[in-house]
């Protein structure tokens, strides 16, 4: 759960950015225009900044300037693809750049990560009954550890990651057990049985005809 | 071989073969003037030699009778002892057996004595190294069994000749020296162009266009540094405008990519979305929607290109058009946005008469009253005018919106410039519309002129060319 800040110019994809991250459980909002931006994050200090880089009034790079002393993380998400302005948007002190065409559940993944490394409590996920510490790698149903396999708990925090999202069995397999992993998407079948059996989560990971696998949680 | 060494060779070797040629002739002619000269001398001598040799022995022969050898021997002793300081010898033969001679050297083969009674040969020869002149020959009636032989030393002459041949090489060396000096000098000045010219040529063939030749003289090379001077301006003037279009297609492509992306980003996370995501039945509406919209702006930037590339001057026709009838047809195509914005539309039209074409006019018109719709406030003004001016037909629309500012304006013609990004693109326009006017325009031989002030409005002039009552048409 984090506030998030979409800077944005193009409205359709600055909702298509909070609509995702809403559904992952963070709060967005939305700026369309450079020259409101240092205003809004000096009154309400977000957690991080998407911050594309053509924008009408302030462009992203001098708005990273203004943003870089705050300690703000801010990702450049942008159609600015040369490595010149890759280098120049890291340099000014950029925690991650993205080109677009993006795919949603990597703009998450570097969201996710890059909070992290800003986190300062530790990140605790609940449902219902149960508790999951996510850095501790801690799994407490009822008040009582359960015990996840190394596998079983990175599948777990992936379903958290992207809670509300249907994962594909292959990119799930992608994400948890590597590009190279020679298996079959019946290992992942395997181990969503065990996750539910172990937590008690039959009826929040649920199938998704045709796609995958999604952890529903009540939004 | 460089140009300047090549006629450094051949001025040298014919200067070189003429002098020497003209210094062998003239040395040849004075030797052989001086040896005639000295054979007359020496002749004129030995005459009186042997004259006054004979003349003796006729002064004292009629005494004796008859000649024995050693009477000749004594009467000839006292010449030669004269004569022999002088470089001048002399054999006398009595019944060729010789008598007399102060030669000295020992000769074996002596050519010079076979000759007849009353003959005399002359003979020149060297013995032991140093030439001699020979002259034999009888004494004469009544003395014709005497032989004289007169031999002159001519080691001088000879030297003479071979002093003139040295004198003539040195001079020969000093002239190739002081000539190869001034020739090389001179060749070098004049072919110093030639080479600036290839040194040019070079540094424009490694890509340096900008380069040009300096050459003063009036002269075949310095035409010839002119005309290459004017094709290096042409050359450089080329490749600049294909360099400007090359970047300018450049731009319209990253232009492009750029403007493609939003669209498919949306449309691609959306889609995704709608696929993976839990999303509530308000969400999938709205996903929808975008993804609806989003399409809707490609295929409409789709069309726009289309328009773009097709126009060329092969489907273009020209006829005779009122642009009253279009501007009615395009009023009322937009008549909904007049009505929705409450725009009042005032027209004054003189001639408006034109040549062209119905359908690129209409979108030519259509882009900028749909421009000028977007830069309206509500309840705002478009004037449209038309009229004649000095054989050209001018079509103004002019409205009192936002304006554009002087930057603005020197972009809008550029395909995907947009004055105001996130409006713009809410309207769903591609940024392409005023770049098809301008090709509209180029394809119609017509002038398209912006003016504008922040805040006041914009004036759109539109000079067309190709009036129907014009002879000197291009168009026809």
């Amino acid at each position: 759960m984090a506030n998030i800040l979409v800077v944005e110019d193009e409205i359709a994809i600055a909702d298509l950015i909070s609509m995702n991250l809403k559904l992952v459980g963070h709060n967005a909002y939305q700026i369309h225009n450079g020259n409101e931006v240092m205003n809004y994050i000096e009154t309400h200090y977000p957690d991080l900044v998407v911050l594309d880089i053509m924008l009408p009034g302030k462009d992203g790079f001098e708005l990273m300037k203004e943003i870089e002393p705050l300690h703000i993380p801010v990702i450049f998400l942008t159609a600015k693809e040369t490595l010149n302005d890759r280098i120049i948007g890291l340099r000014l002190g950029a925690d991650d750049y993205m080109v677009k065409p993006f795919e949603v559940l990597e703009l998450l993944a570097r969201i996710e990560t890059v909070l992290k490394r800003y986190r300062t409590s530790g990140n605790v996920f609940n449902l219902d009954n149960l508790d999951v510490h996510i850095d501790e790698h801690v799994v407490l149903l009822n008040n009582e550890q359960i015990e996840l396999t190394t596998k079983e708990f990175q599948l777990l925090e992936l379903l958290i990651l992207n809670k509300n999202i249907a994962l594909s069995r292959e990119k799930i397999l992608e994400l948890v057990w590597g590009y190279d992993y020679i298996g079959e998407t019946r290992t992942v079948d395997v181990h969503i049985q065990r996750l539910r059996k172990k937590l008690d989560l039959n009826d929040r990971i649920i199938t998704v005809y045709k796609i995958g696998y999604r952890l529903e949680v009540p939004r | 071989m460089k140009f300047w060494q090549k006629a450094y060779l051949y001025v040298i070797l014919i200067f070189l073969i003429g002098f020497d040629i003209i210094t062998y002739l003239s040395i040849s002619k004075s030797y052989s003037l001086n040896m005639s000269e000295m054979y007359s001398v020496v002749e004129n001598e030995r005459y009186v030699i042997q004259s006054s040799l004979r003349a003796r022995i006729a002064d004292i022969s009629p005494l004796y009778q008859e000649l024995n050898a050693e009477n000749l021997k004594m009467y000839v002793e006292p010449y030669g002892s004269y004569y022999k300081d002088q470089k001048i010898y002399m054999e006398v033969y009595l019944n060729d057996s010789l008598v007399y001679s102060d030669f000295p050297h020992t000769l074996i083969d002596r050519p010079e004595l076979q000759i007849e009674l009353g003959q005399k040969s002359t003979i020149t020869r060297a013995v032991d190294g140093i030439p001699y002149y020979f002259i034999t020959s009888y004494l004469g009636e009544p003395y014709s069994s005497v032989k004289f032989v007169y031999i002159k030393d001519i080691q001088d002459l000879s030297s003479f000749k071979s002093e003139m041949i040295r004198h003539a090489i040195l001079s020969s060396i000093v002239v190739f020296t002081s000539l190869s000096v001034v020739l090389l000098a001179m060749l070098l000045k004049l072919t110093a162009p030639i080479r600036k010219l290839n040194q040019g040529a070079e540094e424009i063939a490694a890509g340096h266009y900008q380069k040009r030749v300096r050459i003063r003289s009036r002269d075949e090379i310095g035409e010839l540094a002119n005309s290459f001077n004017k094709m290096a301006d042409s050359v450089e003037n080329r490749i600049q405008r294909l360099s400007e279009l090359i970047e300018a297609r450049q731009l319209f492509i990253n232009n492009l990519a750029h403007e493609m992306r939003t669209p498919l980003t949306a449309i691609l996370g959306y889609s995704e979305s709608l696929k993976y995501a839990n999303l509530s039945d308000d969400e999938r509406v709205k996903a929808i929607d975008y993804i609806l919209s989003q399409s809707d702006r490609m295929k409409n930037m789709a069309g726009k290109l289309m328009d773009l590339v097709m126009l060329t001057h092969e489907n273009i026709c020209f006829e005779k058009i009122d642009l009253k009838t279009i501007i009615t047809n395009v009023e009322s195509s937009l008549s909904q946005k007049f009505i929705d914005k409450d725009i009042k539309i005032i027209k004054r039209f003189k001639e408006s008469q034109i040549l062209g074409d119905k359908d690129l006019i209409e979108s030519l018109i259509q882009n900028i009253m749909g421009n000028a719709i977007h830069a309206l406030p509500h309840g705002g003004r478009i004037e449209i005018e038309t009229f004649e001016k000095e054989k050209v037909l001018v079509l103004s629309i002019k409205d009192n919106g936002i304006g554009m500012s002087e930057s603005d304006l020197k972009k809008i013609f550029e395909p995907f410039y947009r004055t105001d990004k996130s409006r713009s693109r809410a309207n769903g326009g591609a940024g392409l519309g005023l770049a098809l006017c301008k090709q509209i325009c180029d394809l119609q031989g017509a002038l398209i002129d912006v003016t504008s002030e922040l805040n006041k409005g914009t004036k759109f002039e539109v000079k067309f060319t190709t009036l129907p009552h014009l002879d000197d048409n291009p168009a026809k």
